[in-house]
C-alpha cells in the first residue's frame, strides 16, 4: 500500500485542510494533488469503471470544499476524504438505482510494467463480484489503509460491524481465489 | 482440547464476533488448521495491496482541476469596496438592540444558557436605498451586500457559515470578546454581495467556548441547524435570508 505522504518540509493534511477551511483555493489544490490518484483509484475499482471512477472522484473534491467546515481540526483529513468518497459512490450508485456496472479495468487503466499478473485478474474479478458493502469495507480497510474505528465512522456502522465487513469480504474472496485456481 | 476450530473460523471469516480485546495470533494459537486458514485469508490482504493502481488520465486531472478550481473561485465574496455603505451600515448596525431573551422567531435559534455564549447575529443590508435592516421574510434584491454584527457575553469563538442547497461554506472565525462587533475581514466589514440567481442560504453564527467539542456537520433550516448546533455544544443564532428572483 502506498500512503501519499506530504513532501519533507512541506504542510500536513491537517495543515493543507485548515488552510482550506479559510478559503484557501491553493491548499485545495494541493490536497487533491496528494489524494487525487489514489481516490481516483479506489473509486474505479469500486465502481468497476474508470470513466466513472474520474467522475466520482471529480465529485468527491467538490464535496471536500462544500463540506470543509465540517471537518475538525486534529482529525486526520486522508480517511475523511475517502469517507466523502465512499458517501458519493454510493449515491451514484443510487441515483442509477442500480449496483456499479462490471466493467474490467482495460490493459491501458494498468500501471507500465506489463499485464495484470492472472492472481490479480482473478482477485480484481473476485472484487467486483463481491456485495458493494463488503467491498466498500475492504477497499477501505485493506487497500486504503482505514483502521476499523475509522471504517465505522466513515460508514455509519459500529467497529464490530465494520470488522465482520472486512472479514466477511477477505472470506470470499479467498473463496474465489481457489475456487479460480488451477 | 478446549480450542474450537469452527468458531476460531467463524471468527476469522466474519460470521462470528470477534472476541474483544483479542489479536489474530492469539485466536489462532496452537491450532494448525486456524493458523492456516489465518495465514491464507492474510495473503488475499497482501494481493490487494498489490493490485495495480491506476493514476488519474491527464484530460480528466485536467477537467478536475478547472472544477475544482471554478469551485473554490471567490465568487460570491466581496471584501468592502464601497466604505460609506459600510459605515452606513455599521452605523444602523449599532442602532439594533438586542433581541429580548427568549424571544426567537421562526427563523432564529438562540445559544443555550449555561456555560455556553449567549450570541446574537444582526444583518443590515444596503441596497439601492441606502442601509436597512434585514427582515425577517423579506427578499433581499440581487446586487445588495449584506453586513454581519455579532454580540456575545463571554469570550467565545466565532464561526459564520453560510448553509444553503449545497452544504455548509465557512465564511470566516473571530475570536472576540464580550461585546458587540462588526463581523472583519482584512481590516474591512466582512460584506457579502448578492449575485442574481443566488438561493436563499441560511446565516449561521455559532460560538463556542474553548473547551468545545468539534463540529457537527450542519445542513438544514435555521431552526433545525441551530438545534444541532446546541446538541454538540455550540451556541448558534441563524436567520434564512432570501434571495429576490
Amino acid at each position: 500500500m502506498s500512503t501519499p505522504i506530504p513532501p519533507a518540509g512541506g504542510p500536513s493534511d491537517e495543515e493543507l485542510m485548515e488552510r482550506v477551511q479559510s478559503g484557501d483555493a491553493a491548499a485545495y489544490r494541493a490536497l487533491f494533488e496528494r489524494h487525487g490518484d489514489r481516490v481516483f483509484g479506489y473509486l474505479s475499482r469500486l465502481s468497476g469503471d474508470a470513466e466513472r471512477g474520474a467522475d466520482l472522484t471529480q465529485e468527491t473534491f467538490l464535496r471536500v470544499w462544500r463540506a470543509r467546515a465540517t471537518w475538525t481540526p486534529g482529525r486526520a483529513v486522508r480517511p475523511w476524504i475517502f469517507g466523502i468518497a465512499a458517501n458519493a459512490a454510493r449515491d451514484a450508485a443510487r441515483a442509477r438505482g442500480r449496483r456499479p456496472v462490471e466493467v474490467e479495468l482495460s490493459a491501458h487503466d494498468a500501471p507500465a510494467g506489463g499485464p495484470v499478473p492472472g492472481q490479480a485478474r482473478d482477485l480484481e474479478r473476485a472484487l467486483r463480484a463481491l456485495p458493494d458493502p463488503l467491498r466498500e469495507a475492504f477497499l477501505l480497510a485493506v487497500v486504503e489503509g482505514l483502521d476499523h474505528n475509522e471504517l465505522a465512522r466513515q460508514l455509519q456502522i459500529s467497529p464490530d460491524n465494520a470488522r465482520a465487513r472486512v472479514s466477511r469480504a477477505r472470506a470470499a474472496l479467498r473463496r474465489a481465489l481457489d475456487e479460480g485456481a488451477p | 482440547m478446549s480450542h474450537d476450530c469452527a468458531h476460531v473460523e467463524a471468527v476469522l471469516t466474519g460470521e462470528a464476533p470477534w472476541p474483544a480485546g483479542e489479536g489474530a495470533a492469539a485466536l489462532v494459537a496452537g491450532c494448525p488448521a486456524c493458523g492456516a486458514l489465518h495465514a491464507a485469508l492474510d495473503e488475499v490482504d497482501g494481493l490487494a495491496r498489490a493490485l495495480p493502481t491506476a493514476a488519474l488520465p491527464p484530460a480528466a486531472r485536467a477537467r478536475i482541476g478547472a472544477a475544482l478550481q471554478r469551485e473554490a473561485a471567490p465568487r460570491p465574496l466581496r471584501r468592502f469596496a464601497a466604505p460609506a455603505a459600510a459605515v452606513a451600515a455599521a452605523a444602523l448596525l449599532w442602532t439594533l438592540q438586542p433581541p429580548p431573551p427568549g424571544r426567537a422567531g421562526p427563523m432564529v435559534e438562540r445559544g443555550a444558557g449555561g456555560r455556553l455564549p449567549q450570541v446574537a447575529l444582526k444583518v443590515a443590508v444596503v441596497g439601492d436605498h441606502g442601509p436597512s435592516r434585514h427582515a425577517h421574510g423579506a427578499p433581499v434584491p440581487a446586487g445588495s451586500t449584506l453586513y454581519f454584527r455579532a454580540s456575545l457575553d463571554q469570550p467565545a469563538e466565532l464561526q459564520l457559515l453560510r448553509v444553503d442547497a449545497r452544504g455548509a461554506a465557512p465564511v470566516g472565525r473571530w475570536r472576540l470578546d464580550p461585546g458587540e462587533h462588526d463581523l472583519m475581514a482584512d481590516g474591512g466589514a466582512l460584506g457579502w454581495q448578492v449575485e442574481p440567481g443566488e438561493g436563499d442560504a441560511v446565516w449561521a453564527l455559532l460560538a463556542a467556548p474553548a473547551d468545545a467539542p468539534p463540529l457537527p456537520r450542519l445542513a438544514g433550516p435555521a431552526d433545525a441547524l441551530c438545534a444541532a448546533a446546541r446538541g454538540a455544544g455550540y451556541a448558534c443564532d441563524a436567520r434564512l435570508v432570501e434571495v429576490q428572483p
